[in-house]
C-alpha cells in the first residue's frame, strides 16, 4: 500500500463506515515519512468534514517546520473554512519567504476575508500576519496594500479598522506608495 | 409540460492527485453538442460554478414548521392533561401521582427498548435525504456552446432567481472538439462535491462528452431516458427573466467590498416585520447608495460612482437571494447591478474577466415571475409578420450571437422591427438576450418549440384584452408627443362601462407610464403589470401604427 500510497488513500473517501474506520485506522499507523505533501493533499481536499478532521490530525502530528511551504502550496487552495483555521496555524514568515506560496496568499485572503459571518479566528490571525509581512519589503507592500484596500470599504468594523491601521503603516513605511487610499493630513495647530 | 432527455451514460467527475475530470453527458435527442477544454483559471472557475450551484438548489419559499410530532405528544397527554384540569379533589391527587409516575417508567422502559430502532430509522432517513438530493434539482441547468464562449444557464426550483455563468473560450487551454448548440446536461449533487476539488495544481477538465452522438445505433442499454414534468409557471419564469434582460435598466458599478457590505448587514440581523427590501438611491456621477430597511440603515459607496445619466429611486424585494453571491465575490474584479425598476427583477453580474456569472432575481421570492412580476407585458410587442421574423432568426442561427443592428444590417429588416422579432424569439426561449455583450444569443430551451398557445397568456388581464381588440370595443382617443414619449389615451368599453386608460410609451415602443380608472390599475398601480384596458389600448396603437 507504501508503494502506491497515493491510490491506497483514497480508501477514506468511501461512502462504507467499515472501509472508511478500516482506511482511518490504518492510516493513522503508517509512518510519518509516508505522507508525502501528495498524499495529504489528497486526504485534505476531500469534502466529507470527518476526513478533513482526519487529516488535520495527521497534519497537526506529521508537520516539520522546514515542510510547512510545501503543504501551504496545497493547502492554501482550499474552500473549507476549518482548513482557513489550520493553515494560519501554519503559516509562518518562513513558509512565507517562498513567493509562489505567497501568491497564493493573497487569493486566499480575499476569500477568508468575505465570508459572511464565519471565520472571525481565522480573519484575525490573517490580517496580523498580513500586516507584518507588509512592513517588511516595498514589493510585499505594494502587492498586499490593494488587499488592505478593498478592506477598508468593509461593513465590518473590526476588519476596517485594521485595515485603516495596516494601511496607515505601509504609508508610514514606504512613503509614496502608489494606489494607497489613505492620506495623512496633519493636525491643525492651534494656539491658545 | 413534460420535458424528455435521453442521456449516454451519466455525468461523471473524478479526482485524483494530478486531475480533475468533468464529464458532462448532454442529451442526446437534442442536436450535437459538445465541448472539450482544460480549465485555465481554476480558482475563479470553482467558486462561480459553485455559486451557479447555489442557484440551482435555492428554495426560499416559506417552509412551514414541522408540529406532527407536537400533536402526536398532545394526544399522548391529552387525556392526562383533562384530568388534570378537571380534578380539584385532593383525594385523587396522590393517586394520580402515583399513575402517572409508573406511566413515566414505563415510557421510560419503552423507549430504552425501542432505541435502536429510533437510531436506526434516522440513519436510514439521513441516508434517503442524502441520497434523494438529486430530487431538489427540478431542471438539469443547459448549457450552450458558442463561437465565442460556453455558458450554462439554471432556473431555482421556487421559480424566483436564475443564474447564468459565462465563460470565454480564452479562459480554457487545449480546446479540442467543439460543435455549438445548446444542450441539457445531466446533473447530481455529487458534482457540487466534486467542484470543491478543483485547484490549480491538478489539471481540470471540462467535457461535454461527445461520445453519446456517434453510437446511436449499437448499446442501445447505456442510453437512460429521463422524462420530468414541469409546472407551467417555472417555464414561464425561465422565458420571462429572458425577457427582462432584453429591457433597459439602471446600471450601477459596485466594489465587490460593497455588495459584501449589503450580505454582511443583511446575516447580522433579521428583520421580524415589513418593509423587508433595499432602496438603491441613484444619482449620476454621485455615490451609489444603500438604505435597509426596516432598520433604515444606510450605506454608502464612496468608490462606487454611479456612471448612468439618469438617477432614481429602486427598491429590491428578496434580498436574502443575494446571499448566492457571498461565494462568488471574493475573487471577483467587480459587481454590476442592472435595476429595472421598482418591484421589477433585477440582475447581478459578477465578473472575474473572462468568466461572468450572472444572478437574476424576480421581483420577489414568493411572487414568482408570472403571477406577479409580468415585466415581460412592458417588453416591446410590435407585430412582426412571420416571414420577417423568421429572416431575422435564420441570420441569427448563421451566427449564433449577434447585436441587433448588425441583424438588421444583415437582414435588411428596419432595426425596430428586427428587435421586436428577437423579443417575441426571447419570449419563446428560443433566443436570448446576453448582458454582458449586448448581444442576442441562438438557445433553444427545449428541444421541441414550447407550446406558446398556454404558456402566452400570464395573466387573464391578458386574455381579456386579447378579447376586448377582437370585438372591437377599443376606441383610441388622442395622441400626444412629450418629452420624446407618445401618450396615448382612449377608451374601452367593458362590460358596459367605459374606461379611459392612458398609456406613454417610449421612442422604443416601450411602456414607461400607464393610467386607468379601473380596480385593477387603482389596486395594484403598475405593480401587477398593465390592467387588460392599458394592455388593449396598447395593442390597438400598435394595430394602428403598423
Amino acid at each position: 500500500m507504501l508503494a502506491e500510497a497515493e491510490d491506497a488513500v483514497l480508501l477514506v473517501e468511501s461512502d462504507w463506515d467499515g472501509v472508511y474506520e478500516f482506511a482511518q485506522s490504518y492510516f493513522e499507523r503508517w509512518p510519518e515519512e509516508a505522507w508525502t505533501p501528495e498524499v495529504m493533499g489528497i486526504a485534505a481536499d476531500s469534502t466529507k468534514p470527518k476526513v478533513q478532521a482526519f487529516a488535520r490530525a495527521v497534519l497537526r502530528r506529521t508537520l516539520k517546520p522546514g515542510d510547512a511551504s510545501v503543504q501551504l502550496m496545497r493547502l492554501l487552495e482550499h474552500p473549507a473554512t476549518s482548513m482557513h483555521l489550520l493553515i494560519t496555524e501554519v503559516l509562518t514568515s518562513e513558509a512565507a519567504q517562498n513567493s509562489e506560496v505567497f501568491n497564493k496568499i493573497l487569493p486566499l485572503a480575499r476569500i477568508v476575508f468575505m465570508q459572511v459571518n464565519k471565520g472571525r479566528a481565522a480573519k484575525d490571525r490573517l490580517a496580523a500576519f498580513l500586516h507584518a509581512e507588509a512592513l517588511k519589503t516595498r514589493e510585499r507592500a505594494e502587492r498586499i496594500a490593494p488587499l488592505f484596500a478593498s478592506l477598508s470599504l468593509s461593513a465590518i468594523e473590526r476588519d476596517r479598522t485594521r485595515a485603516v491601521l495596516a494601511l496607515r503603516d505601509i504609508g508610514e513605511a514606504f512613503p509614496g506608495l502608489p494606489g494607497l487610499p489613505l492620506e495623512r493630513i496633519a493636525l491643525r495647530e492651534r494656539t491658545a | 409540460m413534460e420535458f424528455q432527455h435521453r442521456y449516454f451514460g451519466e455525468t461523471s467527475a473524478a479526482t485524483s492527485a494530478t486531475a480533475s475530470e468533468f464529464s458532462f453527458a448532454p442529451d442526446t435527442l437534442r442536436e450535437p453538442t459538445f465541448f472539450v477544454g482544460e480549465v485555465a483559471d481554476h480558482l475563479p472557475f470553482r467558486e462561480a460554478i459553485s455559486a451557479l450551484h447555489h442557484v440551482v438548489v435555492s428554495d426560499m419559499r416559506f417552509q412551514p414548521k414541522d408540529r406532527t410530532a407536537y400533536f402526536a405528544w398532545l394526544k399522548q397527554h391529552e387525556q392526562q392533561l383533562l384530568t388534570e384540569a378537571l380534578t380539584h379533589q385532593q383525594e385523587i391527587k396522590p393517586r394520580l401521582e402515583a399513575v402517572r409516575h409508573e406511566l413515566g417508567e414505563l415510557y421510560k422502559r419503552m423507549n430504552k427498548l425501542m432505541e435502536p430502532f429510533y437510531g436506526a430509522r434516522k440513519k436510514y432517513f439521513d441516508w434517503l435525504y442524502k441520497q434523494n438530493r438529486d430530487a431538489w434539482i427540478v431542471l438539469d441547468p443547459v448549457i450552450t456552446v458558442h463561437p465565442d464562449e460556453i455558458f450554462f444557464e439554471c432556473f431555482s426550483r421556487d421559480e424566483s432567481t436564475y443564474g447564468r455563468l459565462s465563460c470565454d473560450h480564452e479562459t480554457f487551454k487545449r480546446i479540442g472538439d467543439m460543435s455549438y448548440g445548446t444542450t441539457n446536461i445531466d446533473y447530481s449533487h455529487a458534482l457540487y462535491d466534486e467542484f470543491q476539488k478543483i485547484r490549480s495544481y491538478r489539471t481540470t477538465s471540462l467535457s461535454i462528452d461527445p461520445k453519446g452522438f456517434d453510437v446511436q445505433t449499437t448499446g442501445e442499454e447505456l442510453y437512460r431516458e429521463e422524462k420530468i414534468d414541469l409546472p407551467d409557471s417555472w417555464v414561464r419564469g425561465f422565458l420571462q427573466v429572458s425577457s427582462a434582460m432584453a429591457l433597459p435598466a439602471h446600471v450601477a458599478e459596485l466594489h465587490p467590498m460593497d455588495m459584501h457590505a449589503i450580505l454582511s448587514r443583511l446575516a447580522q440581523r433579521k428583520e421580524r416585520h415589513g418593509p423587508r427590501s433595499l432602496r438603491f438611491f441613484l444619482e449620476p456621477d454621485k455615490p451609489i447608495r444603500v438604505l435597509i430597511e426596516p432598520w433604515n440603515e444606510m450605506l454608502e459607496f464612496r468608490r462606487s460612482i454611479y456612471k448612468g445619466t439618469s438617477g432614481g429611486e429602486i427598491r429590491m424585494w428578496g434580498r436574502r437571494r443575494l446571499a448566492i453571491l457571498a461565494r462568488a465575490l471574493p475573487l471577483a474584479k467587480s459587481v454590476r447591478l442592472h435595476l429595472l425598476g421598482t418591484g421589477l427583477p433585477s440582475f447581478a453580474v459578477v465578473d472575474y474577466g473572462g468568466l461572468r456569472f450572472t444572478l437574476g432575481m424576480s421581483g420577489w421570492t414568493s411572487n414568482d415571475w408570472s403571477r406577479a412580476g409580468q415585466f415581460d407585458l412592458l417588453a416591446p410587442r410590435r407585430e412582426v409578420d412571420e416571414a420577417t421574423a423568421q429572416r431575422v432568426f435564420d441570420a441569427l442561427k448563421t451566427c449564433h450571437s449577434s447585436s441587433v443592428a448588425s441583424l438588421s444590417a444583415a437582414t435588411g429588416v428596419d432595426s425596430g422591427l428586427a428587435a421586436a422579432a428577437l423579443t417575441a424569439y426571447t419570449q419563446a426561449g428560443r433566443v436570448m438576450y446576453d448582458l454582458d455583450k449586448q448581444v442576442f444569443r441562438l438557445r433553444e430551451l427545449a428541444r421541441e418549440p414550447l407550446p406558446m398557445g398556454t404558456l402566452r397568456f400570464a395573466s387573464p388581464q391578458e386574455e381579456k384584452a386579447d378579447r376586448f381588440i377582437a370585438a372591437k370595443l377599443v376606441t383610441i382617443g388622442t395622441v400626444a408627443e412629450r418629452d420624446g414619449r407618445r401618450v396615448i389615451d382612449g377608451q374601452v368599453l367593458d362590460n358596459a362601462k367605459t374606461y379611459k386608460p392612458m398609456i406613454a410609451l417610449d421612442a422604443d415602443d416601450r411602456l414607461v407610464d400607464a393610467r386607468c380608472d379601473c380596480y385593477f390599475y387603482g389596486h395594484n398601480k403598475l405593480m401587477r403589470g398593465p390592467c387588460e384596458h392599458m394592455l388593449a389600448l396598447r395593442r390597438l396603437f400598435h394595430g394602428h401604427a403598423a
